[in-house]
Order: structure tokens, then C-alpha cells, then sequence
């Protein structure tokens, strides 16, 4: 039965991998190229000699909610990516605590 | 009005409580658990500050993170680096999306478990850092800096403070970190990141910082207020498992240290090079601090504030007047931040000694005629201290004069590398004999340059981490310092934490008694009691 759970839980652990890494292909990974093509560095990774400095003003506190927050930021166009990624993580989060695996502690 | 500040989640977990404008107890959840830097939600800590307090319940709760600009952070990085970092979006994404992102409603879950449910409200990481580092400190207006790895996206912020009053204005952000740059460094020198960063500042002492220049001409880009940029491509930690790349092996034209393995020149010498990249654009932002907001008192936090070395130079070199830093500078001091930062209330921090208390009945003239006679004494009484430091409630204790204390005191008890100093404690009416030091160093936050032979706490650059000892905060140390200086003519005691390696320090008088048996320290005062390895001696 110990060998069932593990098996169980190394399968788990792969089909995890699978669905995570089918979004990082198919979502994060083209949004991400088209994101770098066509806007300036979010992270600003590059020297900027001529700069005085690189201190940046502080934002005021963000808004609660996603929506709200990501209009401020003017990032509406995450919320798509947000939803999917929440969806994905729900299916994976769910099939960590699965019914399946309650089932088979008390038999081994 | 009693408010509760909570960390948790990262790196070390903890809880704060205020009453009525005043602090009451404050612990880290590692000490309970017993697991070093523990993250996991703070109920023991939550429990132990609420018993301490003789409190049941919490008029609100404030949580030190905001989670929202967080995922805008982590989605921008996957988004900078795809389809690189794909297992760092593994391991994230599922604690993220069920447990983070709403860490709101998970708090209240874990909060209404142990019995507690009150308002919640979140504060932003640096916000909660410059709050515990204003507040508690005893000026009326000054710069306030914090330092750190990563909050939401900053890494940096300046401000000012004055009365009740904390404004921050400018902010470093996320993947520009002084703080992950020195773990970078940490981690290349073989010591583990987020808390071998004192062993690379005690390394640092014994090299030459012969690479220094290379790295601000390469690795990180430096202006005259302080403010910086690095170049990731010498880093690793947006996409990979590592905090440095193989560029910056070969730009230092070696190979990272394997952990525990022999230390050679090269990486003294890395040590000493990221020491002085970090003391230069601390003492830089200090200077625009000072320049910005025309005062001269300076508040610290954030991990970078333990950098008790940078601090040490702040002062010396005359770049502030006065220096306050944060005791609990780490995330577990952002549990009192958080709570400070909707309070707004200025707190006296004192001794340190926040947790859960233990008797404070110590035979003193027994425990000194112990220290007189070369013994290793291990001392538990009072509250447990808050922060990493033990203050002489949870210390080990010994005579600083001894040459071969240092490796008594390793070999019996610590088991730690060879080339980390240990820090004295010394009565504050004698620093100025022993210690170049200026101002007062209550919670051992600055590093001064010894004065007079004290090899057993005298690092190999001539300094040591001071902690000055006053009657008003800590009179039981203040006493033994006391008789120990009426036996030898010396005010000092080395002072280190009760603990053995790898774990954390004692909490309970239990831990004590059992660490006191799995190692070699002589004398063991706890409970009003002197316990020896033969058996009790002493009242």
C-alpha cells in the first residue's frame, strides 16, 4: 500500500509539472516574448550612465482587489494571464488534497 | 487599543503585540518550534506573546506584506526571463495562487484556529521595516533607511521621520537588491543564503578587497546618492536555483566554494570585495539621507541593517551623528513593524528581552566567581530576546581575557568556522577604556575598535560587535558584569547565543538544561539555580 501512495504521489507530482508547464509554454512564455518586444524593461535591467540616480519615487498604497490593482498599475492586460494561472493552480491545489489520497492512508 | 503584528510565510516568523502604545511582547516562532528561521505561521509566537501580555484576545491584527504588488513582481519576472525560470514557477505558482495571493483569508483561518478573530489589515514590507526602526528609536526627527532582500518589489526605501509622523519617498526596486547581492556572494563563498551572511562579514575581516573595483565597474553600478543598479547577468536568482551565474565565477576567476570545505585567499578576499561594495553604498545612502532631509540621526532596518560592520563605519567616518538599528532588523522584526507602522507610536525598545520570561533570580556572585575561574557559563532569565542577538538572557557567557576562550567556547559548545568572532558585553559606565565606540549599543548592533587585550572577543581586524550593558534594561548581566569586573578589573564579558549550531537559541529552561547536557558548557545558571555537570552547586 506504502508503494501505491508513493506512486500515487510521485504521479501527482508529475501530472502537476505537466499542467504548470503547459501554461508556462503556451501562455507565459509568448506573452512574456511578446511583452519584452514591445514594452520597456519592467525590471530595468541596464546601466544608465547619463541617470543622476537611480532612486524611483514610492507609489502610493495599491488599491485591494485585483482588477483595481492592475488598473492602477495599468496592467489590465495580466488579468487574462492572472485567470488562467489561478484556474491551473486551482486544478493542481485540488489534486494535491484529492479525495483519491484520503482513501488509501487508512489502507496502508 | 491592542494590535497585533504578524511575519510569516518567508523567512522568519513572528508575532508583536502593542498595547495602548506600548510594546508588551514580541517572539519568533523558531524559538518554539525549534526550527531555525522557521516561516510556517506564527501561532506558538502568537500564543506566547498573548500569555506574556495576559491578553485573550486582539483588537485587530496587521500582517507585514502585501500581496497584490508581490504577484505583479512574480508575474513580471516569469514574464522577463520565459522560457527560462520555468522551476521557479513550479515550486511558486501552487502556495502562491492557493495560499499567498489571498493570504488574507488564509491568515484569518489560521488565526480563528488558535482563537483569535479580529480585523485584519496588511502594511507594505518596507513600510513595516522603517517602522520598527523609527519608532523605537529616541530621536525626534531623522533619516530613516531600510535595506533588504525584497519586499513586495522594493529593496531599498528613504525617508524621514518625525514625532508620530513616517514618510517614505524613494525606493530601489526588485532585481536591484543590496541585500540579494551580498547573498550572491554568500552563497559563491559556500555559506547558506538568508543566514550565512554573518560568516561572509566575519570572513571579510580576514581579506583583501582586491575585487571591489572590478565589481563596481561590472557587477553593480553605483551613483553618488547611493542608488544602484546590478547586472543580472552576472546573478542567477531571476531564473535559476543559484543567487550567482557562471559569469561572476569567471569574472572572479574561480569556482564557488563547495559548503564546509577548506577557506583559501580567494574567497576572503570575495568576502572582503562584497563587504566593501556594501559598507560604500550604505554609507552613500546615509549621506543623501542626511543631504535630502537635513537631519543627522539615522534609523536602520532590514536584513542589510545586521550588516553591524557597514553600521560601525557610519559612525566612524562621521557620516550620521547617531544611529539607530533595529534589533530584530530581519523579517521577524517586521511582526513589530507592521503593528508600529497603524499604530504610530514611539516605543522604547530597551533590553530586548520581549518573550516569554523566565525567572530572573540569578546567584550572581556564584555565576561571576564561575566566570573568574575560566568556566563556560550558560545564563537563562528574564524574557527571551527578540531578534538574532542574544543580550544576556539567553547567552552564553565566558572571560574575554583568555586567549584560547574563543576556541573553548567553539569547541564546547558553538562547533562554529574558526574565523567567526565573538562579541563582548561590556557595563556602559566603561565603554570608552575598552571600546572606541560612539554612542551607546544596547541590542549589539554596531562594531567598535577594541581598545585594550581582549583576544577572545577581538576579531582579526582589531574590532568587536559591542553590546554596552546598562542597569535600567538588563541589571542581572549588569550585576554579573559587575562582580566579574570587582574580581578581574575588567568590565567585559564575552557574550554569545545560547545555542548550538544550526539551531536556534534556547527559549525555555528546558532547551537549556538540554542543550546544557549535549555540549560542554561548564556552569549552567537557570531557575535561581548553578547547575554543574557533577550536579547543583551554589543557592
Amino acid at each position: 500500500m506504502t508503494a501505491l501512495i508513493r506512486a500515487w504521489a510521485t504521479f501527482r507530482e508529475l501530472t502537476s509539472t505537466l499542467v504548470l508547464g503547459i501554461v508556462w509554454l503556451a501562455v507565459l512564455t509568448p506573452a512574456g516574448l511578446i511583452s519584452r518586444a514591445v514594452r520597456e524593461d519592467p525590471l530595468r535591467r541596464s546601466f544608465d550612465p547619463e541617470a543622476p540616480t537611480y532612486w524611483e519615487p514610492r507609489d502610493a498604497p495599491p488599491s485591494s482587489g485585483l482588477v483595481a490593482f492592475l488598473t492602477e498599475r495599468g496592467k489590465l492586460w495580466l488579468v487574462p494571464i492572472v485567470l488562467v494561472l489561478l484556474a491551473v493552480g486551482a486544478i493542481v491545489v485540488l489534486s494535491e488534497g484529492s479525495a483519491l489520497l484520503v482513501l488509501l492512508y487508512p489502507l496502508s | 487599543m491592542r494590535t497585533l503584528g504578524i511575519s510569516a510565510f518567508y523567512h522568519d516568523s513572528a508575532a508583536a503585540l502593542l498595547r495602548d502604545g506600548a510594546l508588551v511582547a514580541a517572539a519568533q516562532e523558531e524559538r518554539f518550534t525549534r526550527r531555525k528561521h522557521d516561516a510556517s505561521f506564527p501561532a506558538n509566537a502568537i500564543r506566547a506573546v498573548l500569555e506574556r501580555a495576559r491578553e485573550d484576545r486582539v483588537d485587530r491584527v496587521v500582517y507585514y506584506e502585501r500581496p497584490l504588488p508581490k504577484l505583479e513582481r512574480l508575474l513580471e519576472t516569469w514574464l522577463a526571463t520565459a522560457p527560462a525560470g520555468f522551476r521557479r514557477f513550479r515550486s511558486a505558482w501552487p502556495v502562491w495562487s492557493s495560499e499567498r495571493l489571498n493570504v488574507e483569508r488564509h491568515l484569518q483561518k489560521e488565526l480563528a484556529r488558535i482563537g483569535i478573530t479580529a480585523p485584519l489589515e496588511l502594511v507594505a514590507h518596507h513600510e513595516s521595516h522603517a517602522a520598527s526602526a523609527y519608532y523605537p528609536s529616541p530621536f525626534e526627527r531623522a533619516v530613516v533607511l531600510t535595506i533588504d532582500g525584497v519586499g513586495e518589489w522594493e529593496t531599498a526605501t528613504m525617508g524621514v521621520g518625525e514625532g508620530d509622523r513616517l514618510r517614505l519617498d524613494r525606493c530601489l526596486a526588485f532585481p536591484h537588491s543590496l541585500g540579494l547581492f551580498y547573498s550572491a556572494f554568500t552563497s559563491w563563498c559556500g555559506f547558506r543564503v538568508n543566514s550565512g551572511e554573518y560568516k561572509l562579514m566575519g570572513l571579510a575581516a580576514y581579506g583583501e578587497p582586491r575585487f571591489a573595483e572590478v565589481l563596481r565597474r561590472h557587477v553593480i553600478d553605483v551613483k553618488a546618492d547611493g542608488s544602484f543598479r546590478l547586472d543580472l547577468a552576472y546573478f542567477d536568482f531571476l531564473a535559476g536555483n543559484r543567487m550567482y551565474g557562471d559569469r561572476l565565477s569567471a569574472l572572479l576567476g574561480g569556482v564557488p566554494r563547495e559548503p564546509e570545505s577548506a577557506m583559501t585567499d580567494l574567497y576572503r578576499d570575495v568576502a572582503a570585495s562584497a563587504q566593501a561594495v556594501v559598507e560604500e553604498v550604505v554609507a552613500r545612502m546615509a549621506a543623501e539621507g542626511v543631504r535630502r532631509y537635513g537631519v543627522r540621526d539615522l534609523c536602520l532596518a532590514g536584513g542589510v541593517a545586521l550588516n553591524c560592520v557597514a553600521n560601525g563605519r557610519l559612525l566612524a567616518d562621521g557620516v550620521v551623528d547617531r544611529i539607530f538599528v533595529q534589533p530584530a532588523s530581519g523579517d521577524a522584526g517586521g511582526a513589530l513593524g507592521a503593528a508600529l507602522a497603524v499604530e504610530r507610536c514611539r516605543i522604547d525598545m530597551a533590553g530586548g528581552d520581549w518573550g516569554p520570561r523566565a525567572s530572573t533570580d540569578v546567584p550572581v556572585e556564584a555565576v561571576a566567581d564561575a566566570l573568574a575561574s575560566g568556566r563556560v557559563v550558560g545564563l537563562v532569565q528574564g524574557g527571551m530576546e527578540f531578534g538574532p542577538r542574544a543580550l544576556g538572557f539567553r547567552s552564553i557567557l565566558a572571560d574575554p581575557r583568555v586567549e584560547g576562550m574563543r576556541d573553548r567556547v567553539n569547541a564546547a559548545v558553538k562547533k562554529r568556522e574558526a574565523f567567526r568572532p565573538f562579541a563582548p558585553a561590556v557595563l556602559e559606565e566603561h565603554v570608552a577604556e575598552w571600546f572606541d565606540l560612539a554612542g551607546t549599543s544596547p541590542h549589539m548592533t554596531l562594531v567598535g575598535r577594541v581598545r585594550r587585550p581582549l583576544p577572545a572577543v577581538t576579531h582579526v581586524d582589531g574590532t568587536a560587535r559591542v553590546q554596552t550593558v546598562s542597569r535600567a534594561t538588563n541589571p542581572v548581566l549588569h550585576a554579573i558584569l559587575t562582580a566579574f569586573h570587582a574580581r578581574t578589573g575588567c568590565p567585559v564579558l564575552l557574550n554569545t547565543s545560547f545555542n548550538v549550531r544550526g539551531e536556534p537559541i534556547v527559549c525555555t529552561e528546558y532547551d537549556a538544561k538540554r542543550c546544557f547536557h549535549a555540549t560542554d558548557i561548564d556552569v549552567l545558571a537557570v531557575g535561581g539555580r548553578l547547575h554543574t555537570k557533577g550536579g547543583l552547586s551554589g543557592v
